[in-house]
């Protein structure tokens, strides 16, 4: 009888958690159905396509309240809320000619980008790569504010308004990643399979990401899943004249009822770099591997991801030398190589994330647990025998309660935190920073209210952080170090039909690296002895950032001033000593130096050129110390331009659009001691996609880069003070199958 | 269908343009009067020996470089 009673009550779940409901989408003004429109689930990663009646069908096993995007071409996309007692009904959209903006959600704080306190810049990685670039690093450095440190083509670090390295933290679908970024010759470790969209918060934001956020953060997203019920994959490969290089892509997408994987491979290769006057850029070499796989699931009250991703690199270093005066000809060679030699980073990575967000009667509970694994090989003298080789090993944990406290306000209360451990192996010849561990604890609150046009934010937090390190030869005396801090974040934006107006006042802190407070030796990739200070402490960072944007159907304007103030700023001090035939720079630290600038930006779509886009940003950034004078390696001042048009054919194999971009760099004349002044460069790309619109449809790219093969050295080239110029024209050609 | 199959052993071809193979190089010592004396192409385990335990002539152990800079 009790078994009777189970398998019906089992049933009956099964019936009505599974149930097949129906929703339509409907034309506000007409009340006629759209055709094929997209009905996106944000916090699942995947949706539905309508029908041609503007119908769909859907099982009715997901958590009410989600947020849901519903868009369609000739419509103003919106994100709506499914209500409690019937989540997915009727949704209604209202014509636009044109949506110059899409309507995002940003991601770390569920909310709409526009009524965010926080300046959060999003962008999908598809638009940043119309021409497409060599690496992420290079696709984000066209968003206003953010610059690439390089070193060759190889290694690109982030700069996010003149701050890099340590205090620039990058965020992968929430997970923290940890690459000893502390080194200027390590690069950012994202690769750009599978990313959908990148979102900037520019200026301190330890209240949501803790200590580190002082520049800025990178928070990458993963692609969405595939529509419910829908399998689809893709190859794509692209080439590039002037590395002979490669660039090839597998993607699989697959979802179901409650079910969803992603799984994308990816191998690049790139021989030495062409330069400007026919030369190659020697060992400037590398080849990358990456694998990405991701699984969600969820029920009525619970989403979960798990996300695994693997990244290798084998990277050259170019411009190496044991000579105590070089030219720049001992770094260039006539003939173009991709075969393995030394100096070279080799570079693997692991990433694994835990995604879940459990759905309450009021709010949300998420939980997000990760683990990263880094591993640093150099081989610089030898090619058996590392010079340097570490493992950095980082757990971390962030869990937040959202609830709303009343109907107009809601609260945020979270914890975050990370233990991260860093080992010395066997067999390096040199222990740039010892074994250490550090643990980083922190606490937060956020408060939300909104009326009318009005959004109000307010934060505070408390951060840890201990650092222990480990007794060795290299390192006999063992240092134990904490660093505590307060933080806090309040704000205001505006969000009307013609103009959002926002204006946030955020702190942000640093504690000093261990690289910074006991370095003591050669570090080859960026060709100094390094000299650490064990008394430094942390840095704390100030920022008031104003935005207005202006936006109607054919103009966008957007300006955006701001103002940061940091205290105890720890720098890298040339001195006048060498050791072993190298520079020594020094660990130091200022009282204050303050950072201003703004980004202007600019989109106007004409009237009567409904195919055109004509888009302009111009970032102006002016920084000094209280001596007013200069910081070391701020990037050029520069403006970016670009002219679009989208063609409207019909024929089968048709140009989608064609793109001239154009990037003025201003001169560096503003420079630290010891560093040298940086002229104006220019450079002209452009490029045209095409679609093959056969049963399987075949996109082509076509371009060139740097078409008037203009020789320049970027002023954040780690390559500038051996004269070692950025790559001369490249023509690439792209192909993507999709089935 | 063919069309589909030129284009995807393309992008494999493209894709798997480079394989792996033992890494050899030539490698060489600095003899006391500090000419570079060659010692022709080593591979693999023998590389890892030199580079880690040097060359011996003559009761001297020299430090070897298999690599050009």
């Amino acid at each position: 009888m009790k078994q009777s009673i189970l398998i019906l009550i089992s049933l009956f779940l099964l019936v009505t958690g599974f149930s097949q409901a129906e929703g339509v989408v409907i034309d506000v003004t007409t009340s006629e159905p759209i055709p094929f429109a997209t009905i996106y689930l944000i916090d699942l990663s995947t949706g539905y396509i309508a029908d041609v009646d503007g119908k769909f069908s859907y099982s009715n096993n997901f958590p009410k309240n989600l947020k849901v995007q519903v868009s369609c071409v000739g419509y103003a996309s919106s994100i709506q809320i499914g209500n409690t007692s019937n989540p997915m009904d009727t949704f209604y959209l209202e014509p636009s000619h044109l949506q110059l903006e899409e309507i995002i959600v940003s991601s770390p704080s569920g909310m709409l980008q526009k009524q965010t306190i926080a300046n959060v810049e999003s962008r999908k990685i598809s638009e940043l790569n119309v021409l497409p670039s060599n690496n992420l690093m290079e696709a984000i450095s066209n968003i206003p504010s953010v610059y690439q440190q390089s070193t060759g083509t190889g290694i690109s670090k982030p700069v996010i308004r003149g701050l890099s390295g340590m205090r620039v933290l990058t965020y992968l679908n929430g997970l923290r990643i940890e690459n000893q970024q502390w080194g200027g010759d390590h690069g950012m470790a994202v690769g750009e399979i599978g990313i959908g969209s990148v979102e900037v918060i520019k200026g301190p934001s330890s209240l949501l990401y803790g200590t580190d956020a002082l520049g800025g953060v990178l928070y990458f997203i993963d692609e969405p899943y595939a529509n419910r019920g829908e399998t689809n994959s893709s190859i794509q490969s692209k080439f590039d004249s002037n590395t002979l290089g490669t660039n090839s892509t597998i993607a699989v997408k697959s979802a179901g009822k409650n079910l969803r994987i992603n799984a994308f491979a990816n191998y690049t290769n790139h021989a030495d770099y062409k330069l400007p006057n026919g030369n190659y850029a020697k060992n400037s070499r590398y080849t990358q591997m990456n694998g990405k796989v991701s699984v969600g699931f969820n029920s009525k009250k619970w989403v979960c991801n798990l996300r695994y991703n693997y990244l290798h690199n084998r990277i050259g270093l170019p411009g190496h030398s044991h000579a105590p005066v070089n030219s720049v000809d001992k770094f260039e060679s006539t003939e173009q190589s991709r075969e393995r030699t030394i100096p070279a980073q080799l570079i693997s990575n692991h990433y694994i994330l835990w995604q879940n967000k459990l759905y309450l009667n009021k709010g949300q509970l998420s939980i997000l647990l990760g683990h990263t694994e880094n591993r640093l090989t150099e081989y610089d003298e030898k090619i058996t025998v590392p010079g340097i080789n570490m493992n950095l090993a980082n757990n971390t944990y962030n869990m937040y309660l959202n609830y709303p406290l009343f109907a107009w306000l809601e609260t945020t209360l979270g914890v975050q935190g990370m233990f991260q451990q860093n080992k010395n192996l066997e067999n390096a010849t040199d222990n740039l920073i010892p074994d250490v561990s550090s643990f980083d604890n922190g606490a937060y609150l956020l408060v939300k209210s909104g009326y009318a046009k009005w959004n109000a934010e307010a934060g505070i937090r408390v951060d840890s952080r201990s650092i222990k390190t480990i007794q060795s030869a290299s390192y006999p005396e063992p240092l134990t170090k904490q660093f505590n801090s307060f933080n806090y974040s309040l704000g205001l934006t505006r969000d009307a039909k013609v103009a959002t107006v926002r204006v946030s006042l955020s702190s942000g802190y640093r504690a000093p690296h261990i690289s910074e407070l006991l370095a003591n030796g050669i570090h080859h990739g960026t060709f100094t002895y390094e000299v650490g200070d064990k008394n430094l402490t942390t840095e704390n960072a100030t920022q008031l950032d104003f935005s207005y944007e202006f936006h109607s159907e054919h103009l966008e304007v957007s300006i955006n001033p701001f103002y940061n103030h940091i205290r105890n700023y720890i720098y890298s001090a040339s001195t006048d000593t060498m050791i072993e035939g190298l520079p020594v720079f020094e660990y130091r630290q200022l009282d204050n130096v303050y950072i201003m600038g703004t980004d202007v930006g600019i989109h106007y779509h004409p009237h009567f050129a409904d195919p055109l886009h004509i888009e302009t940003s111009f970032s102006y950034l002016h920084a000094y110390d209280d001596n007013n004078d200069p910081l070391f390696r701020m990037p050029q001042n520069r403006s970016i331009s670009s002219i679009k048009y989208e063609f409207d054919s019909k024929s089968k194999l048709r140009i989608e659009n064609l793109l001239v971009q154009y990037q003025y760099f201003l001169p560096q004349n503003r420079v630290g001691i010891n560093e040298t002044t940086s002229p104006n460069y220019q450079l002209v790309n452009v490029g045209v996609n095409a679609l093959l619109d056969i049963k399987t449809p075949v996109s082509i790219g076509f371009g060139v880069k740097n078409l008037l093969n203009t020789s320049y050295i970027d002023h954040l080239s780690r390559l500038k003070n051996i004269g070692i110029q950025h790559p001369g024209r490249n023509i690439y050609t792209t192909l993507k199958l999709k089935f | 269908m063919k069309l589909k199959l030129l284009i995807i052993g393309t992008i494999c071809s493209i894709a798997i343009y480079s394989c792996k193979k033992e890494e050899c190089h030539e490698c060489h010592y600095e003899d006391a009067n500090n000419d570079a004396i060659e010692l022709g192409e080593k591979c693999g385990d023998d590389l890892e020996a030199l580079e880690r335990d040097g060359y011996t002539t003559g009761g001297v152990t020299y430090e070897v470089h298999c690599h050009e800079h």
